[in-house]
């Protein structure tokens, strides 16, 4: 049964920003943690820079925003090449239906490699067991 | 799908290890125990454990108890073992984070009941230790649970009755509809005053109309009392529940006797 359809992240992103990267926003956390299967459909233009590429995890945690921690669950993309003067279009699927997630989960997106530059998008869909 | 909705602080304790290496464990700390109904409503349950203040590094580790009745019996779901990826080493000093589930498909079976894999009991609490490694040590145990699938339809206490010698016995006719309802059926069973040294047998029986009944073939185990004895049909893997269900126990063995308590709780394996 499909649970939502959303677009949780939209962001330019400019330089590599190593460990440090971007979240989707808190309000979708106890979206994207009520789910068993989690589709990722991505979206990056305005692609520049040299051997860019895009790396996404998933965190979980046990409250939303005032979680003293969180741990990371899983990369369902990570390092994907990224070319420039195109739409680059990645799909990716987080689903163990036997490892639910905690009451929230959260996406984390960041670019590597030398002067990198895209605008990511990011639509998840949430499904229940499969 | 999480089921029910939010995540709960079900463990806040501060928890002491054993002294010594013969007696690595201290007392193992309960979840409040306002909780136990709560951590029974869903089937699946995350946990999120966040260990800090510890004065000394060492182990944790975690069981999951379940019960038919919380002022009875409980029994341990994974046995000896903790609960699947919730234990490790303790870091001295900083925070140590663990995550772990209880799962459906992780989760045995008595011997004789089912198959591998199984629905949870009515109600559930957490059992929480330390471990010595080099020294006696404190920490602070917080604990997070977070439920999905197979939410909680009913759990009742369906027969209670004193059997003597090898006759048949099923739970009563009036339940026979409403418990073909759900999706998932699991069984707790609780022997007292157990006689001999007998086995007992539990008989899942479907029928159509009531009065052709098919009553399975189980395995017979061995019983002791005071124990609960915890085991599951997915009907959902049989391809479906016919129109009526009944459980049915039978005592084998010299002179049996045993006093037996037979709780079951339905799920549904997708709805909220």
């Amino acid at each position: 049964m499909r649970l939502f359809h959303e677009l949780v992240f939209d962001r330019f992103i400019e330089g590599a920003t190593g460990f440090g990267g971007f979240t989707s926003k808190f309000m979708w956390d106890p979206v994207i943690g009520g789910v068993d299967t989690l589709r990722l459909m991505v979206v990056a233009d305005h692609v520049s820079g040299t051997s860019v590429v895009l790396n996404i995890g998933v965190f979980e945690e046990p409250e939303v925003g005032t979680a003293p921690e969180n741990i990371p669950i899983n990369s369902p993309l990570p390092n994907a090449p990224l070319t420039p003067g195109q739409v680059n279009i990645f799909n990716a699927t987080l689903s163990d239906p036997n490892v639910p997630f905690s009451y929230g989960a959260f996406l984390w997106v960041s670019l590597n490699g030398t002067s990198p530059v895209a605008h990511v998008r990011i639509w998840a869909t949430g499904r229940g067991r499969a | 799908m999480r089921v029910p909705p939010g995540s709960q602080l079900v463990f806040n304790q501060v928890v002491q290890s054993g002294s010594n290496a013969l007696n690595p464990n201290g007392t193992f700390l309960k979840s409040d125990p306002k909780f136990n109904d709560w951590l029974g409503k869903a089937n699946d349950l995350r946990l999120f454990v966040v260990v800090d203040r510890a004065t000394a590094s060492g182990t944790f580790v975690a069981f999951m108890e379940e019960a038919g009745d919380e002022e009875l019996a409980w029994t341990s779901t994974y046995a000896e073992a903790g609960i699947p990826g919730l234990g490790g080493t303790v870091l001295s000093p900083g925070e140590t984070i663990f995550a772990g589930s209880d799962i459906e498909s992780a989760r045995p079976t008595y011997p004789g009941i089912s198959v591998f894999g199984r629905a949870s009991l009515g109600y559930r609490r957490l059992s929480v230790g330390l471990g010595f490694t080099t020294a006696q040590f404190t920490a602070r145990v917080r604990i997070w649970a977070s439920g999905h699938n197979g939410y909680r339809r009913f759990h009742r206490l369906l027969l209670m009755e004193r059997l003597e010698g090898t006759g048949f016995i099923t739970t009563p006719n009036e339940s026979c509809a409403w418990l073909a309802g759900p999706d998932i059926l699991t069984v707790g069973v609780q022997t007292d005053e157990v006689v001999g040294s007998p086995t007992l047998s539990i008989f899942q029986g479907q029928s159509a109309n009531g009065r052709i009944w098919v009553d399975g073939t189980p395995g017979p185990f061995s019983i002791v009392s005071g124990i609960v004895y915890a085991g599951g049909i997915s009907t959902s893997n049989s391809g479906g529940n016919p129109g009526l269900m009944r459980f049915g126990l039978q005592l084998a063995g010299t002179n049996p006797a045993a006093t037996v308590r037979l709780w079951v709780t339905g799920r549904d394996v997708r709805s909220g």
